[in-house]
C-alpha cells in the first residue's frame, strides 16, 4: 500500500509550548497514507488535532512547534526540509483549500493573476499563457463568464465562488495531493453541493489524491473513501467510509453518529447525547481521553490509553474493548437510546474542577411530561402578518446617495401556538435573521403588523411611557443566539449574567432563582461564580439557555443555538431544548440553515427565500413531501450521515449563489415575476412558454398546497416530474 | 488558565461547595486582585503613603510653613531630617505636606478625569447620532480650545478658592482624548452580540452603558488613570503659575520637585526626598492598576488566550 501512496504521514506528533513550560500535545501520533484519487477524510471536533496535523505536514506551522514523524511526499521526506523548498512542494505537488478564501486570497490581486502567478512560480511559461490557463481553470470551477470575472478582486467575489476560485488555484499545477480544510464550513447548505461538486470535478481532473478535514459527517459520507476520526489528538478509529458508518468499532465514533439529528429520521425523536465536551488539550491525563464521556469505561480505560491497533482490512481503532463485540450503537444498558440514558452518567469530580467539566443532561422528569401536556393549538404567541423591511443602500462616503433597496424582510407571516416550535429555515441573505430582530426588538415595524403574546407592537409603540409597557411583553419572550461567547458579556459572572433579566424586570432577591435556573439546565451552582470563558461552549449555550427562561417566557427566539456548537455536545442541547418545552409549555421560534437540526425539532417550518416565505406549513408533510422547488433542493443538498443513502439520492443542485436581497433603483425588472427565478430548477426545465411566462411575469403568492395546513409559493407547484430535475451525484 | 489558577479554581469550588453564595462581579475581581502579589504591595505601598502623609508631619518638631533663620540650605541632619531650604524652611516637613497634597490631587483627578471619558465617550458612541455629535463637538470644542487661555480668562474667579475646584480643573483639560477612544471603543462594542442580547432584555440604555460597556474597555480606563496620577501631579505644577491650587507657602511634590530641579546636583536633599515619592507613588500605582487589569482580564479570559493552538483545529 505504501508502494503507491503520494501522501505518507507516519506516527507524527505536533506539540506547542504550553504554559509554564509544559508542553501542550495537539497532535500524538498520526497516521495515514493517501493514494492518487482517492479522498481521506479526517474528522474531528475542535481541539482534535485534524487542522494542525495537516498544517504541520506541508510546514505551515509556527516556528515554536515541535513535530516528529515523518511525512513523505512521494517518498520524499518533507519534515526538516527548508522554507525554499517547502515552498515549492506546496502549490507544485501538494494543494490547499482553506474554509476563508478570503483570508487567503491577496486583496490586491485580481483573481486572474493571483492564479497565473501561482502558475508561474512553478512552471516558466509567459505571463499571457499563464493568465489563459487562469481563465481556463476557472471555467472548469464553475465561474460563470470567466475571461471577465478573472480580472475582478477577490472581495467582489461571493463566498461560494471565492471558494471556487480557491480551488482553481489548488490545481493550476496539477498536485498530487490537495489538503481541503474545512472547504465547505463556511457555506451556506446549496453552495455547500456546488463546491462539493467542484471538489470532485477538480479531483478527477488532476486525479490527485484529497485529505479532506472536516467535522461534517454528512460530507464525509456522500464525499470520501476513507475516514480517520480523531480526538483529542489521536486518531482512535480509521476505517474505510461504508464501515465506518456501518459499524462503528469505537465509543466515540458510535456517539457522534448516533447523537446526529438526521433529516431521514422522524420528528422529536430523542437523541443520544454524548456527555461532557471534548477535552483540552492542557488536561489530559492517563488513559484514554474519552473515558470521562464513554459510557462503556472500564477501570483499565483511566489508567492505559488504548492503542490503535488493526482490526481488519484498513480498519483500525483504538479502544481497549473493541473485540468484547459490544453493541456500540445501543449503548450500554442494551435500551436503544430513547430513555433518557443520558442522563444517569455522573459528572466526573476529576474534570470537573477545571474549569471544563463534564456536561450532565437536565434530568428529565418522565411525569412531569405527562402533566404539562403542551397546549397545542391554544392562543398563538406570536403572529407577524406581511412583515416588510427595507433600507436603504447608499454609495459613497462623502455625499451619500441612495442607489438601491435591501429588501431584507419582504412580506412575512408567521404563526407560532403556544407550545409549538416553529422553525424559520434559510440561507445567508434570507431575511431569517432580519424577521428575528424585528420582533425581538419590540419596534412598531415598516410595514405589516406583528403581535407578541396578543400584544400589537404598533400599539404598544404609541402614546407614552412606551418602555414601561413593553416590560411585560419583553418579560414573556427571550432569546438564544447563535453564540454563546457572542451574547454573553465575558466580563459578567455567570451568577450576574442570570441575574441580569430579573433585577431589569425589578426582582429583588435572585440568588434563589439563579440556582434554579442552574441547575434546570444541568449545571451546577457553584458555577455562577465563574465567568463565561471558563466553561466548555456546550455549558455556556446551557447558560445562555438558562439566562433566556429567567423570566418564566413563553416564547424563544432561539437563532441557531446549536450551529457553533460542537458535533458531539448537540444533541445535549437539543435534548435540553426539547425536555425545556415539554415541562414548562414553551414555544419556540427556532432560527436555523441546518434542516437536519430543523427535522428534529420543529412542529411547522416556514421556508424563507429572499425575504419571502416560500414555503409553510407542518414540517412533517414538508419534509417528507416539499413542493416548492427551492424547499426541495434546499433538502437535496444536505448530506445524510450514511454513505449508503448519500450516495444513491438524487441531488438538485441550485446553479449561483444565494442572490442578494439588494434591489438597485430603477431596476423595475428585478421586481417582476418569481425571484426565485434565477436559480429555480423548475422553471429552467419548464417547456411550454407560457408557463415560463407565467413565472416571469407574476409573483407567485403563498396559496394552499392539498388538505394539508400548508402553503407554498410559486406557480407550478403541480408541475413538477422528477424527471424534470436534473440530477448529479456527488462524488 | 494557568496550573495554579486551576488550583484556585478548585479551591474555590470546594470552598463554596456546601453553601454555594453566588458573589457579584464586584466580589469575584477583588477576590482575584488580592491573589495578585504585586497588585497587592502596590496597595500597600499606597496605604503607607497615606499614612506617612498624614502621619508624617506629627513626628517633626518642624512645620512646613516654618523657617529656620540659622538654616540655610543646610544638609540632612538630626535638627532637619532632609536638610533645609534656601529660605530656611525644612524639607522634610514640606515633603510630607507635599505628599498630602500631590496623593490626593493625583488619584482624584486622574480618577475624576477617567471618569469623565468613560461616561461621556460611552454614552456618545452608544447612544450614536445627534447625542453623539453634540457630545463630540462640545470635546473638539475643548480640545482645539487652549486650556491656558481658559484658564487665564476664569483665574479672576477662582483664585483662592478651595484646592477642591483645582483637582476638578485639572481633570476637566485632561479627559478628551480619552473620551474620543472611549467613544470608539463604544461604538464597536455596541454592535456586539451580548449588547444586542441586553436590549432586547430590555435592560436601560445607561445601565447597559455602565454595567457591558465600561466594564468591556476596563484595560483602556485603568491604563488611562495609571497615566493620569502620574501625569496630574506633574501638570498641577505647571498650573501653579497661573495662581491655582496650591500656592505658597503651601506646596505639593510637583512644585518641591519643579523648585528643587535647578539645584539637583549641588542640593541633592531639595529634590530627592519628593522625587523618590513621587516614583513610588506612580509605581505604586501603577501596580495596583495591573492587577485590577489582570483581576478583570482573566476572569473574562481575554488577558492570556487561553485556548491552545489544537483548539483552533
Ligand atoms: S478505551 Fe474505554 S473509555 Fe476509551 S473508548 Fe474504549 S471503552 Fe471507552
Ligand atoms: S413560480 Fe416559476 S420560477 Fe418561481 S418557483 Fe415556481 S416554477 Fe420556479
Amino acid at each position: 500500500m505504501s508502494d503507491d501512496a503520494v501522501l505518507e504521514v507516519t506516527d507524527l506528533h505536533v506539540s506547542f509550548p504550553g504554559e509554564k513550560g509544559r508542553p501542550l500535545a495537539a497532535v500524538r501520533g498520526l497516521s495515514y497514507q493517501v493514494r492518487r484519487g482517492e479522498t481521506l477524510a479526517i474528522v474531528g471536533e475542535s481541539g482534535s488535532g485534524k487542522s494542525v496535523s495537516s498544517m504541520a505536514a506541508i510546514g505551515l506551522l509556527p516556528t515554536n512547534a515541535k513535530v516528529t514523524g515523518s511525512v513523505r511526499f512521494r517518498g520524499r521526506e518533507l519534515l526538516g526540509l527548508n522554507d525554499k523548498e517547502m515552498s515549492r512542494i506546496r502549490g507544485a505537488g501538494i494543494a490547499m483549500v482553506f474554509q476563508d478564501p478570503l483570508s487567503a486570497l491577496t486583496p490586491v490581486y485580481r483573481v486572474g493573476e493571483a492564479i497565473a502567478a501561482a502558475i508561474r512560480v512553478h512552471r516558466e511559461v509567459t505571463s499571457d499563457a499563464a493568465m489563459r490557463r487562469a481563465v481556463e481553470l476557472l471555467e472548469l470551477v464553475g465561474i460563470p463568464d470567466p475571461a471577465r470575472r478573472a480580472l475582478a478582486f477577490p472581495h467582489e467575489f461571493s463566498g461560494g465562488m471565492r471558494q471556487r476560485v480557491m480551488i482553481a488555484m489548488a490545481i493550476a499545477n496539477d498536485p498530487d495531493v490537495i489538503i481541503a480544510d474545512e472547504p465547505t464550513t463556511a457555506l451556506d447548505v446549496t453552495v455547500q453541493a456546488q463546491i462539493l461538486e467542484v471538489l470532485a470535478t477538480a479531483k478527477q481532473a488532476t486525479g490527485a489524491a484529497i485529505v479532506l478535514i472536516t467535522h461534517d459527517l454528512g460530507v464525509v459520507a456522500g464525499f470520501a473513501d476513507r475516514a480517520a476520526v480523531m480526538y483529542a489528538g489521536r486518531p482512535v478509529e480509521t476505517a474505510a467510509v461504508e464501515e465506518l458508518f456501518a459499524a462503528p468499532k469505537m465509543p466515540y465514533t458510535a456517539g457522534l453518529l448516533s447523537s446526529l439529528p438526521r433529516l431521514d429520521a422522524g420528528r422529536g425523536v430523542r437523541l443520544r447525547s454524548i456527555p461532557g465536551a471534548p477535552p483540552s488539550l492542557a488536561e489530559l491525563g492517563a488513559g484514554c481521553p474519552f473515558a470521562p464521556r464513554c459510557a462503556f469505561a472500564v477501570d483499565l480505560c483511566r489508567t492505559t490509553e488504548p492503542e490503535l491497533l488493526e482490526i481488519g482490512q484498513g480498519r483500525a481503532a483504538a479502544c481497549h474493548r473493541t473485540g468484547e463485540g459490544l453493541d456500540l450503537m445501543a449503548g450500554p444498558s442494551g435500551d436503544s437510546g430513547l430513555a433518557d440514558q443520558d442522563s444517569d452518567t455522573a459528572p466526573e469530580a476529576a474534570s470537573d474542577a477545571e474549569g471544563a467539566p463534564t456536561e450532565p443532561e437536565a434530568p428529565a422528569k418522565p411525569e412531569a411530561a405527562a402533566v404539562a401536556e403542551p397546549i397545542v393549538g391554544a392562543e398563538p404567541v406570536l403572529t407577524v402578518r406581511d412583515l416588510i423591511k427595507h433600507h436603504p443602500l447608499t454609495k459613497g462616503s462623502i455625499i451619500r446617495r441612495r442607489i438601491g433597496t435591501v429588501r431584507a424582510v419582504d412580506g412575512v407571516s408567521l404563526d407560532i401556538a403556544a407550545g409549538t416550535t416553529l422553525a424559520l429555515v434559510g440561507e445567508s441573505g434570507s431575511g431569517k435573521t432580519t424577521t428575528v430582530m424585528e420582533i425581538l426588538r419590540l419596534r412598531t415595524p415598516q410595514g405589516g403588523s406583528i403581535s407578541v403574546l396578543g400584544q400589537d407592537l404598533e400599539a404598544l409603540n404609541q402614546g407614552r411611557g412606551v418602555r414601561r409597557r413593553a416590560q411585560p411583553v419583553r418579560a414573556g419572550i427571550a432569546a438564544v443566539f447563535q453564540d454563546p461567547l457572542a451574547s454573553l458579556d465575558p466580563r459578567l459572572p455567570v451568577g450576574d449574567l442570570l441575574a441580569e433579566p430579573l433585577r431589569t424586570h425589578g426582582h429583588g432577591k435572585t440568588a434563589g432563582r439563579v440556582r434554579e435556573l442552574l441547575e434546570m439546565v444541568g449545571l451546577e451552582a457553584s458555577h455562577a461564580n465563574r465567568f463565561p470563558r471558563e466553561f466548555s461552549g456546550g455549558q455556556r449555550q446551557r447558560v445562555a439557555i438558562a439566562r433566556a427562561l429567567a423570566l418564566e417566557p413563553r416564547l424563544v427566539v432561539l437563532d441557531e443555538p446549536v450551529s457553533a456548537l460542537d458535533v458531539s455536545v448537540r444533541a445535549g442541547i437539543l435534548n435540553l431544548l426539547a425536555d425545556l418545552q415539554r415541562e414548562l409549555g414553551l414555544a419556540y421560534l427556532f432560527v436555523s440553515h441546518d434542516l437536519a437540526v430543523v427535522r428534529h425539532v420543529a412542529d411547522r417550518v416556514a421556508v424563507l427565500n429572499l425575504g419571502r416565505i416560500v414555503e409553510y406549513g407542518d414540517a412533517d408533510s414538508v419534509f417528507e413531501d416539499p413542493r416548492h422547488p427551492y424547499t426541495r433542493a434546499l433538502l437535496s443538498a444536505v448530506p445524510v450521515p450514511d454513505p449508503v443513502v448519500e450516495r444513491q439520492r438524487e441531488r438538485i443542485v441550485l446553479p449561483g449563489d444565494p442572490p442578494s436581497p439588494v434591489v438597485l433603483d430603477g431596476d423595475a425588472e428585478a421586481l417582476r415575476g418569481c425571484r426565485f427565478r434565477s436559480r429555480c430548477p423548475l422553471y429552467a426545465a419548464l417547456e411550454k412558454p407560457e408557463a415560463r411566462e407565467l413565472c416571469e411575469s407574476t409573483d407567485p403568492a403563498l396559496t394552499p398546497v392539498g388538505d394539508a395546513d400548508r402553503s407554498a409559493a410559486c406557480h407550478h407547484l403541480d408541475a413538477w416530474v422528477p424527471a424534470l430535475v436534473q440530477s448529479g451525484t456527488v462524488a | 488558565m494557568t496550573a495554579e489558577e486551576l488550583v484556585l479554581a478548585q479551591e474555590e469550588s470546594a470552598m463554596t461547595a456546601p453553601e454555594p453564595v453566588t458573589l457579584g462581579r464586584g466580589r469575584i475581581v477583588l477576590r482575584r486582585f488580592l491573589r495578585r502579589k504585586l497588585a497587592v504591595a502596590g496597595l500597600v505601598i499606597l496605604v503607607l503613603m497615606f499614612a506617612l502623609a498624614f502621619i508624617g508631619p506629627y513626628l517633626s518638631s518642624w512645620n512646613y510653613k516654618d523657617q529656620d533663620y540659622n538654616n540655610f540650605l543646610t544638609g540632612p541632619s538630626a535638627t532637619h531630617w532632609f536638610g533645609t531650604t534656601q529660605i530656611g524652611s525644612d524639607v522634610y516637613a514640606q515633603t510630607m505636606r507635599g505628599l498630602q497634597k500631590s496623593l490626593i490631587i493625583g488619584l482624584l483627578a486622574a480618577v475624576l478625569s477617567t471618569g469623565v471619558a468613560g461616561i461621556v465617550g460611552a454614552t456618545a458612541g452608544y447612544f450614536g447620532g445627534w447625542t453623539d455629535r453634540v457630545l463630540m463637538w462640545f470635546v473638539d470644542l475643548l480640545l482645539v480650545l487652549p486650556s491656558f487661555l481658559i484658564l487665564a480668562i476664569t483665574s479672576p474667579l477662582f483664585h483662592g478658592r478651595t484646592w477642591l475646584l483645582f483637582v476638578i480643573l485639572l481633570a476637566a483639560f485632561n479627559w478628551m482624548v480619552t473620551a474620543r477612544m472611549v467613544r470608539g471603543l463604544a461604538r464597536s462594542l455596541r454592535e456586539r452580540e451580548f449588547v444586542t442580547a441586553a436590549e432586547v432584555m430590555g435592560v436601560h440604555p445607561l445601565r447597559i452603558i455602565t454595567r457591558h460597556l465600561l466594564p468591556n474597555m476596563a484595560s483602556l480606563l485603568i491604563i488611562d488613570a495609571t497615566l493620569n496620577v502620574g501625569g496630574t501631579i506633574i501638570a498641577e505644577t505647571s498650573l501653579s503659575y497661573f495662581g491655582f491650587g496650591v500656592q505658597p507657602p503651601d506646596v505639593s511634590l510637583g512644585t518641591i520637585i519643579a523648585d528643587g530641579t535647578d539645584s539637583a546636583l549641588n542640593y541633592p536633599w531639595l529634590f530627592y526626598p519628593a522625587g523618590v515619592l513621587l516614583i513610588l507613588t506612580v509605581m505604586a500605582v501603577a501596580f495596583v492598576g495591573d492587577g485590577l487589569r489582570d483581576a478583570m482580564d482573566d476572569a473574562a479570559g481575554t488577558a492570556s488566550s487561553t485556548s491552545t493552538p489544537g483548539d483552533a483545529a
